[in-house]
């Protein structure tokens, strides 16, 4: 399969577009799925989509198998390019997979670094249980209503595990974080 | 800004810097619970319990995949109905089990057609899902081929073929097609993420633990309070008795306990007797004994002596020591045979086995008694006369009652042996006992037809199996005993008349 992806990348950088196209037809469900929480008008969702297809097709080539799976790839493509949308950032701040936060001072990016290693440590002592909700949450920016409903909980276990999660993060990560 | 929301942007923000999550999408979830379900629901181990355990969970778990899955397309939403119709009939089932009820087929017939209907909804669910995500040919064939498979795995089991030799290439089958399901959906996967989860009410845990829970709680009080036969138990308000023939029994020492618990067509059909016949046997508690001391060696003691030990004395002589089950009556049996001639002008034993319980039983489920009649083994010298009677009888609040057996049945079955088959007769009687009586009566009562002029001997057997605790599924007295779990719930008191006619004075 990785070398399926591999070779599907490789034919969307030589800009074969019915490979772009096969590419979409198996990902588009997980792609409108990554958008759907994180924009809530129809038209923002299908012309993010269409920025995204046109990222896609500009950036095939920077594609790097080995650092991780075509999907995790065009998951946090996805992701930041919907919030981008959504937040309304310049084109110069753009969240990328590959540098997430905008360009700030030298101060600010070494502070973001620390958070986001603080932040990464925390999550991984969490419990799966517990991490599932982290990325829900604050990954994709899940609702709680679509939470629970994929979960198979209530809305208000949700809350209530949300809840205890912040309370366990904040914990781990001390009042550094918020500052 | 508040503290949460502030740090709600913040952990928002830095996420992007983690590496991208697993899937997360609902399908993935709702698929293993559904072929989880499937599989658990239709293999069966016959094993501790397993083959109610495994089907139930099955249930249960085709209800909560489906459950997430039934907004998504009609075929989902049938699938969802047709889980939780199957997992309430299952239910029902599993309760009717622990009952002394006849299920009867209706319910294995009406679980198959509900799992065809669910693996044909499925397959149609999953096919929707595929073109609702934009498939050029949208298809699920290995959900078909379970579909097509349970159809036929279900004509099997209805024209009766079975077998080890079937059953190992159909389970091959079944986990082939099983395997290719899971590689099915594993390839949907990133189009199930197309599927819009529906919004519960109640958590899985809740859904799952729930059901579970209500149906143990169920089966535990049906198996507490509903393991007894039905019983028509009457204040009593017999006719009376013949006074004459009455006072003929009683004049050839027909035992007048027994007697008096007879009813007035019994007294009547004894008319005309000429040699009554008693033996009585009686039952003490075994766990109640008294410890005896003797210098005497008996070789032969009596059946409620268990010998200790012994110990020598000064004198060179031993001390032997006893242990002796006589000091709780629990019950007493009276076999009573009645001789007479009947109009036909051929020679009748009227056989009766009396039981009295001269305690109170500490637990009230189900009772059996089963007759081994003169003619079970000797079917050269006795037959049936036709005749078969007897009831149950207690007092309670000083109040006498009565009710008919739940069954009286006389039949046969076929016993295999070192000679091969032979077909043994019985006559069958069962019961339960009224609650909170106390002073417990119950006989039965047949007729003996002699084939000879002057019989050798009259043997009958009478085998009572007593209920001491609920079982699953539910099996009475006498089927516990005659399963194979060895004195498992059931005590059994096998006793008999056994006469020879040398010995009638």
């Amino acid at each position: 399969m990785r070398m399926d992806e591999r070779t599907i990348m490789q034919k969307i950088a030589n800009g074969d577009e019915a490979a772009l196209q096969a590419l979409l037809r198996r990902y588009g469900p997980l792609i409108r799925y990554i958008l759907h929480p994180i924009l809530s008008d129809d038209r923002d969702r299908e012309e993010c989509y269409a920025d995204i297809s046109v990222k896609l097709w500009q950036t095939a080539a920077g594609f790097d198998a080995q650092k991780g799976t075509l999907k995790a790839w065009l998951t946090a493509i996805s992701r930041n390019t919907a919030l981008n949308r959504a937040r309304g950032l310049r084109p110069e701040t753009e969240l990328t997979a590959d540098v997430p936060h905008g360009a700030g001072s030298a101060e600010d990016t070494l502070l973001r670094q620390e958070r986001s290693r603080l932040l990464a440590r925390a999550v991984g002592s969490l419990t799966t249980g517990e991490q599932t909700l982290f990325y829900r949450k604050y990954y994709y920016c899940q609702p709680t209503a679509q939470i629970a409903a994929e979960l198979g909980v209530t809305e208000r276990a949700v809350e209530g595990r949300l809840y205890r999660l912040r309370q366990k993060l904040r914990q781990q990560l001390g009042g550094d974080f918020c500052e | 800004m508040s503290d949460d929301l502030r740090f709600d942007r913040l952990a928002q923000q830095e996420a992007a810097a983690l590496p991208p999550p697993a899937d997360v999408g609902p399908w993935r979830g709702a698929m293993r619970c559904v072929l989880w379900g499937i599989a658990l629901k239709t293999l069966t181990l016959q094993f501790l319990y397993l083959h109610y355990i495994l089907p139930t969970v099955g249930c249960i778990l085709l209800v909560l995949g489906f459950r997430t899955l039934r907004r998504e397309n009609r075929a989902l939403r049938w699938a969802y109905g047709l889980s939780v119709a199957a997992a309430i009939l299952r239910g029902a089932a599993m309760v009717l089990a622990a009952l002394p009820v006849e299920e009867g087929l209706a319910f294995a017939y009406a679980d198959m057609a509900l799992m065809q209907g669910m693996l044909i909804a499925l397959w149609r669910g999953m096919v929707g899902v595929s073109r609702a995500a934009g498939a050029e040919k949208p298809s699920a064939p290995a959900a078909g081929v379970l579909a097509v498979f349970y159809a036929v795995l279900m004509a099997l089991a209805l024209i009766g073929l079975e077998g080890w030799l079937l059953v190992l290439p159909v389970l091959a089958v079944y986990l082939v097609i099983l395997r290719s399901l899971v590689k099915l959906s594993r390839s949907l996967a990133d189009t199930g993420y197309a599927i819009h989860a529906a919004p519960v009410r109640l958590s899985m845990a809740a859904v799952l633990w729930g059901y579970l829970g209500v149906m143990l709680s169920a089966v535990i009080l049906a198996m507490l309070l509903g393991q007894r036969y039905p019983m028509d138990w009457q204040p009593r308000a017999d006719a009376p008795q013949d006074e004459t023939i009455r006072a003929e029994l009683l004049a050839l020492g027909f035992p007048r306990n027994v007697l008096d618990d007879l009813t007035a067509e019994e007294v009547a059909g004894l008319a005309g007797a000429s040699e009554v016949l008693t033996q009585t046997d009686t039952r003490y508690d075994k766990d109640k004994y008294r410890v005896v001391t003797t210098d005497v060696w008996d070789e032969d003691t009596p059946n409620t002596w268990q010998y200790q030990s012994a110990e020598k004395q000064e004198d060179g002589t031993y001390c032997y020591t006893y242990h002796v089950y006589d000091v709780e009556k629990v019950s007493t049996m009276t076999h009573v045979a009645v001789e007479l001639t009947g109009a036909d002008g051929e020679k009748h034993d009227i056989v009766i086995h009396h039981l009295y319980y001269d305690t109170r039983p500490g637990s009230r489920y189900t009772e059996g008694m089963e007759l081994w009649p003169a003619w079970h083994g000797a079917p050269e010298l006795w037959r049936s006369g036709g005749w078969y009677s007897g009831r149950a009888l207690c007092d309670r609040d000083e109040r006498p009652y009565a009710s008919a057996f739940s069954a009286l049945t006389a039949g046969s079955y076929e016993s295999a042996g070192f000679f091969g088959a032979s077909q043994r007769s019985t006559v069958t009687a069962k019961w339960s006992w009224l609650h909170g009586s106390g002073h417990m009566r119950a006989y039965v009562l047949y007729d003996a037809v002699s084939l000879v002029p002057e019989w050798e001997y009259l043997d009958s057997w009478c085998n009572y199996a007593h209920q001491t605790k609920p079982a699953y599924p539910f099996r009475d007295a006498l089927a516990l005993w005659h399963g194979w779990a060895a004195n498992d719930g059931f005590d059994l008191w096998q006793t008999a008349l056994q006469v020879w006619s040398d010995e009638i004075a």
